[in-house]
């Protein structure tokens, strides 16, 4: 497995845990009726900390174990399996964009919001793109690790 | 049926004292996978690489590469 695979795992795993953390807290707050704008940005702040601190600390890891492929620059077989996976993962978060914008103009043209109803049609319009960007960083990720599994 | 890009690397590398796959990637500044997966025809370098492959065999390139 090289390393740019190796990377590409790492992230996955990341983004994923990511995706688990925000789901769970934001489900589990909305049970216990602790929903709230405030909640909701502490929890974007922590998504932001969390994703930083691992990306840099785990990278930064594999990258001293693995120095040597490491200090290689990108292959063009690679730049295009990272191309295709932007391209995979554009899909995604142009569809979280338009489910956003559909939400927000239902909510102006026909006054009823779908979503958390603890929150503003504001922030749930902020929920599902940060649920589609995190959506598209998974398909990104999962892509490449497809690309890189097939050989080409 | 249509044509398809096929080489010669395999063979030229055990010609030249069995080069391995890494020595090879090393020479022409790509990764070993990438050297796999063109030796296997799945995957068809630039020409770039392809001038730098048959650069380290000191052949030109359709020695390496064939169209058939």
């Amino acid at each position: 497995m090289s390393y740019r695979e190796k990377s590409a795992w790492l992230s996955l795993l990341i983004t994923a845990y990511i995706v688990y953390y925000y789901l769970s807290s934001l489900i589990g707050a909305q049970q216990a009726q602790l929903l709230n704008e405030a909640l909701l940005i502490d929890l974007f702040i922590d998504v932001i900390i969390i994703t930083i601190t691992y990306e840099v600390i785990l990278q930064t890891i594999l990258a001293i174990v693995e120095h040597k492929e490491a200090d290689k620059s990108i292959d063009e077989r690679e730049e295009t399996f990272r191309l295709r996976a932007y391209r995979n993962a554009y899909h995604l978060l142009t569809a979280g964009v338009f489910i956003a914008l559909a939400l927000l103009w239902q909510n102006d043209f026909l006054g009823t919001t779908i979503g958390f109803t603890q929150l503003s049609a504001e922030f749930n319009t902020l929920n599902i793109l940060l649920l589609g960007f995190l959506s598209a960083e998974v398909c990104f990720y999962a892509s490449q690790l497809f690309y890189f599994r097939r050989g080409y | 049926m249509s044509k398809q890009i096929d080489n010669h690397i395999r063979r030229l590398r055990f010609e030249h004292q069995e080069m391995t796959q890494q020595a090879l990637a090393d020479q022409v500044g790509v990764s070993r996978q990438t050297i796999v997966a063109i030796e296997k025809n799945k995957y068809s370098p630039s020409l770039e690489v392809a001038f730098k492959i048959a650069d380290t065999f000191a052949l030109s390139i359709e020695k390496v590469f064939e169209y058939k």
